[in-house]
């Protein structure tokens, strides 16, 4: 009974597939990978659309190497550092966004049903390479309201206020009328 | 007695690996981990443009996501069933995770890409792990 127990157990283990895994790292990467398709700019706001412009795309793929039912990758830790620095510096960018990794089996994958067979998977990475305006913004200048019409003169010292349209009284205004506390 | 030769047995080995080395190749049952959010969702040490300082951050959860295909068949004679399924939750949890708060990052720690081949099929998936912060901007326009 026993026997039959460790063969039963033994063939569970052998027949159960081999597979394969990896990491994804930039641990050397000089510019921002997202996956969205959100970025910040120096002052750890988000980057609007209007300042991102896509200049190329970043691809790259490899061959995704394991064993003895994945506890042993050959692989490890993938690196994309080099590529990703490479392929921004090349097409001009600043940044990588929308980077996508796509896992995908192949045919070695279904003939290693037993695991201790060294197995190899295919990992495809893409993304945009966008370039990012980085100047500061212009300065903040007074917002003008829409709605007020623009002075039709430079008023006179005697001229008495037109009725007309006053000016919102904002909390710019307030602290010269009231005190503290 | 003539000694035995190697040679057709190596050229055999060399033979099979030659033919067995395209198998190496191909995309089966692509598993696709991508994120449509508008916050980062951030690999590497950089987390903005124009070089600088880091940002500062607070740690504020933990996030996990996983994409996934299988692809199997079966055939009893009479009945054959494929079953192809894809599933990814990655831009879901990355929404669930950042809420639509523009302060929020997330901070991948982990992108797994993996793939098991069963006997009825294959099975490939990404995993990511990492964590979602909240960067203090230099504005301070945390809302």
């Amino acid at each position: 009974m026993k026997t039959q127990l460790f063969v039963a157990v033994a063939c569970a283990a052998l027949s159960s597939a081999c597979g394969v895994s990896s990491w994804v790292t930039a641990p050397e990467s000089k510019v921002p990978i997202s996956m969205s398709s959100g970025v910040r700019d120096q002052t750890g706001q988000l980057v609007p659309a209007a300042r991102k412009q896509q200049v190329g795309k970043f691809a790259m793929d490899y061959k995704a190497c394991s064993m003895l039912w994945r506890l042993i990758s050959f692989t490890g830790d993938k690196d994309i550092s080099e590529q990703v620095n490479k392929q921004v510096a090349d097409a001009g960018g600043n940044a990588i966004t929308n980077l996508s990794v796509e896992s995908s089996g192949t045919v070695w994958t279904i003939m290693t049903l037993v695991g201790i067979f060294p197995d190899c998977g295919s990992v495809r990475i893409g993304g945009k390479i966008v370039k990012v305006d980085t100047a500061p913004p212009p300065p903040a200048t007074p917002k003008a309201t829409p709605s007020a019409p623009p002075p039709a003169a430079p008023p006179t010292p005697d001229a008495p206020a037109t009725p007309a349209e006053p000016a919102p009284a904002t909390k710019a205004d307030a602290p010269a009328t009231t005190t503290p506390g | 007695m003539k000694p035995h030769s190697n040679a057709p047995a190596l050229l055999a080995i060399g033979a099979l690996a030659i033919s067995l080395l395209p198998s190496c190749f191909g995309h089966l049952t692509p598993a696709v981990a991508s994120a449509h959010i508008d916050a980062p969702m951030l690999l590497g040490p950089v987390d903005h443009v124009g070089g600088g300082a880091a940002l500062q951050t607070q740690p504020v959860r933990e996030f996990e996501s996983t994409s996934k295909h299988t692809f199997t068949h079966s055939d009893n004679g009479t009945i054959t069933v494929d079953a192809d399924m894809r599933e990814s939750n990655v831009s879901q949890e990355a929404a669930y995770a950042t809420r639509g708060d523009r302060q929020l990052d997330i901070r991948l720690t982990e992108i797994k890409p993996q793939a098991v081949g069963v006997w009825t099929g294959i099975k490939a998936r990404v995993d990511l792990e990492g964590q979602v912060v909240r960067v203090k901007s230099a504005e301070g326009a945390s809302k």
